[in-house]
């Protein structure tokens, strides 16, 4: 049915790639949202995983989540390093987030000195999208300590590694551009989930005790 | 199977889906979160209805108000807060101030540890706050200062650095679920169980503390401690549960978390209301929470005192308080301590032991003496005892006994209650009896008691049957 309007598109110049990406995006939403509802994973609500996923399309998982992790590691040091300094929270995070930026500059010259060409070609917006994920890090940081910053990075980092596995999958892409309407189906498991009043999985392990004592 | 009915029962804890869903969102409009998470507004309407919170000393909105502020007007112990502050960032206690003034003439206050700060230390963390240097989202906040709350002597040992307080979750006007969160080393003085503090269970009927929790995990005692943090009966109990409900009543939250301190002159009072209360309550507890909602969900309540009855009719866990209801008799244990009082009223308490074999309680001789009252014993003594008592039958030792006892009965000031005439190891004795003012449980009994020698033994009271007409006997307790 979709099928007319994808030649059209496509005739007319659209790339592939980017109803793919259209197409995906549901899917990766509620697999996200599943994993919150169902699993308990919480990671950056719903906007951080789901951009990662897609820039980690762009740039392939092992320089994604090279630069992800990467930057994590500098805006931690960079945090600690200015938490003495009296500064409003604005131009703080500029400055945490800009020093990261930069660091990317050694990515890059490892690029050139190992010669690898990916590493050079590499998305620069991709790699921005990731840096600003950094932000959400660090407010979290701020509002619920250390520990739990890390966790939901590291969540983040697993979903959108799964999610990236998933909408790079040949199998499931030809599935999803052959009948689009399979996306439907991902409609309604977000509105069932939206209303779902179940105990997460992560919550059977969290109130064990509870079980254990009844 | 035994995992089958695992699952079965899980389904009656709440968890976070359904928390948000069925109980956060139909119940508390958007408009009343808005309010209590406002901390000068919250108070202001607990002023209003006579609820009792920690008095709001002074608001400062912005450096215009800062620079007017006189500060005269604050007593010399207060706590500085941000308006939308979290996790306790940017609060500072004073704790007193110096009789000495600084040079320039402002006022010297101390905080924590004996550190002192002047006028311009405090309008310098006021400006942070202004430009909301400790607000959830760095927008510009408000300062404001309210009274410190006193830590309660029974409290003191078990927290470290801040304040206990109490959560209770009401919902539909019903007290649900309870808990006591004591601050800890780990949680830096907090009593916010996610940044470690202790969370302790109360059972709803009684106001005692039942199991502990921190940071998920059961623990006995404080740790680093031999505290026991079970039987803990917290004070004002029903107070508590009374301004809980009316917390939530006037605040209009269909379902809430009320924080509870216990202040050491003012009794409880309530220092913050949650719209959105969290889960672990339930591990404190080692209760489910969703059984206990489902169950007062539609009920329609009236008064606060029929809501705190029917909490602790559905869920207290104590199975004593529901058979004192039943029967109208409280329930005592084998071995109990209870109180003895002498001709003066003076009270003295002494372990008794609960013998049903026996007719009537007896008290050790050296126990009476100790009491100050040798005179019933005087008494006793002057007794003329006929020779062949040990040769009596039965009924010539019953007519003896009576007597003697109408003999005494003409004396109205007598000390010595009766005598009774015994059959002892090695023949036939006499026996005194003196009437003694004792309180068991809540109970006080005029009860004659045998006067004995129970030397050497455990328990110098022995309470017999007479007396324990208004008990039930659990044996298996000690």
């Amino acid at each position: 049915m979709l099928q007319p309007l994808f030649d059209f598109l496509i005739q007319g110049g659209v790339p592939r790639e980017t109803l793919i990406v259209l197409l995906m995006f549901p899917i990766v939403a509620s697999l996200i949202v599943a994993a919150r509802q169902i699993v308990g994973i919480k990671a950056f609500g719903i906007y951080t995983p789901l951009i990662i996923t897609f820039a980690f399309l762009e740039i392939d998982i092992k320089y994604g989540s090279a630069i992800f992790v990467t930057s994590l590691i500098v805006a931690s040091v960079m945090r600690f390093m200015f938490q003495r300094l009296r500064m409003l929270y604005l131009p703080k995070m500029a400055l945490i987030l800009s020093i990261t930026a930069m660091t990317m500059f050694l990515i890059l010259i490892e690029g050139v000195l190992q010669d690898r060409t990916v590493l050079i070609d590499l998305s620069v917006y991709q790699m921005l999208i990731i840096i600003t994920m950094v932000e959400k890090f660090i407010n979290v940081q701020i509002e619920k300590g250390y520990r739990t910053a890390v966790i939901l990075a590291t969540e983040t980092l697993a979903l959108a590694t799964v999610g990236y596995y998933v909408i790079t999958n040949e199998w499931f892409q030809n599935l999803v551009f052959q009948t689009p309407l399979i996306i439907a189906v991902f409609f309604l498991v977000i509105i069932f989930l939206g209303r779902y009043e179940g105990l997460r999985l992560s919550e059977y392990i969290r109130f064990r005790k509870v079980i254990e004592n009844r | 199977m035994k995992l089958f009915e695992a699952f079965i029962f899980s389904q009656k804890i709440l968890g976070m889906n359904s928390r948000n869903l069925s109980y956060i969102k139909p119940n508390n409009k958007k408009r009343w979160i808005k309010l209590v998470d406002d901390k000068i507004r919250f108070k202001k309407i607990l002023e209003k209805n006579d609820i009792p919170t920690p008095k709001l000393l002074g608001v400062i909105r912005n450096s215009k108000e800062l620079s007017e502020f006189d500060w005269n007007d604050l007593p010399s112990s207060f706590v500085l807060k941000p308006t939308n502050g979290f996790g306790g960032e940017g609060i500072i206690v004073i704790f007193g101030e110096n009789k000495k003034r600084t040079e320039s003439g402002e006022r010297l206050w101390v905080k924590g540890k004996g550190v002192k700060l002047d006028e311009t230390a405090l309008r310098n963390h006021i400006n942070n706050i202004l430009d909301g240097t400790y607000s959830r989202t760095n927008s510009p906040d408000v300062a404001f200062f309210e009274e410190r709350i006193k830590l309660t002597k029974l409290f003191k040992p078990f927290a470290y650095k801040g304040i206990p307080d109490i959560r209770v979750i009401v919902y539909n006007r019903v007290p649900i679920m309870a808990m006591l969160r004591l601050p800890t080393r780990e949680s830096d003085g907090k009593a916010n169980l996610h940044q470690g503090g202790i969370g302790v269970g109360i059972d709803i009927a009684t106001g005692v503390t039942t199991n502990a929790i921190m940071k998920d995990q059961m623990i006995d005692t404080v740790p680093g401690t031999r505290l026991v943090l079970s039987g803990i009966r917290i004070p004002h109990w029903d107070d508590i549960l009374d301004i809980a409900i009316r917390t939530a009543d006037v605040t209009k939250l269909g379902f809430a978390g009320i924080d509870i301190v216990i202040d050491r002159d003012q009794g409880p009072v309530v220092l913050e209301a949650n719209a959105r209360p969290g889960l672990a309550i339930q591990i404190a507890n080692l209760a489910p929470l969703k059984e206990r909602l489902e169950k007062v969900k539609d009920l329609k309540i009236k008064t606060t005192k029929r809501a705190i009855r029917l909490a602790k009719n559905l869920f207290g866990g104590e199975i004593e308080e529901e058979i004192e209801e039943m029967t109208g008799k409280q329930v005592i244990k084998l071995h109990q301590v209870i109180t003895l009082y002498n001709q003066d009223e003076t009270a003295r308490e002494v372990p008794a032991k609960v013998d049903t074999g026996a007719d009537s309680s007896s008290i050790d001789i050296n126990l009476l003496k100790e009491l100050g009252m040798d005179y019933v014993l005087d008494e006793f003594a002057h007794i003329e005892v006929p020779e062949n008592l040990a040769e009596m039958s039965s009924e010539e030792r019953i007519a003896l006994m009576e007597k003697l006892n109408k003999k005494l009965k003409k004396n109205p000031d007598r000390h010595l209650h009766r005598v009774g005439v015994i059959k002892a190891g090695n023949g036939i004795a006499l026996r005194p009896y003196v009437k003694l003012k004792i309180k068991v449980g809540n109970k006080v009994l005029n009860s004659v008691c045998s006067i004995t020698d129970r030397t050497g033994l455990k328990y110098p009271f022995l309470l017999g049957k007479k007396d324990l007409k208004h008990f039930l006997i659990d044996p298996v307790t000690y």
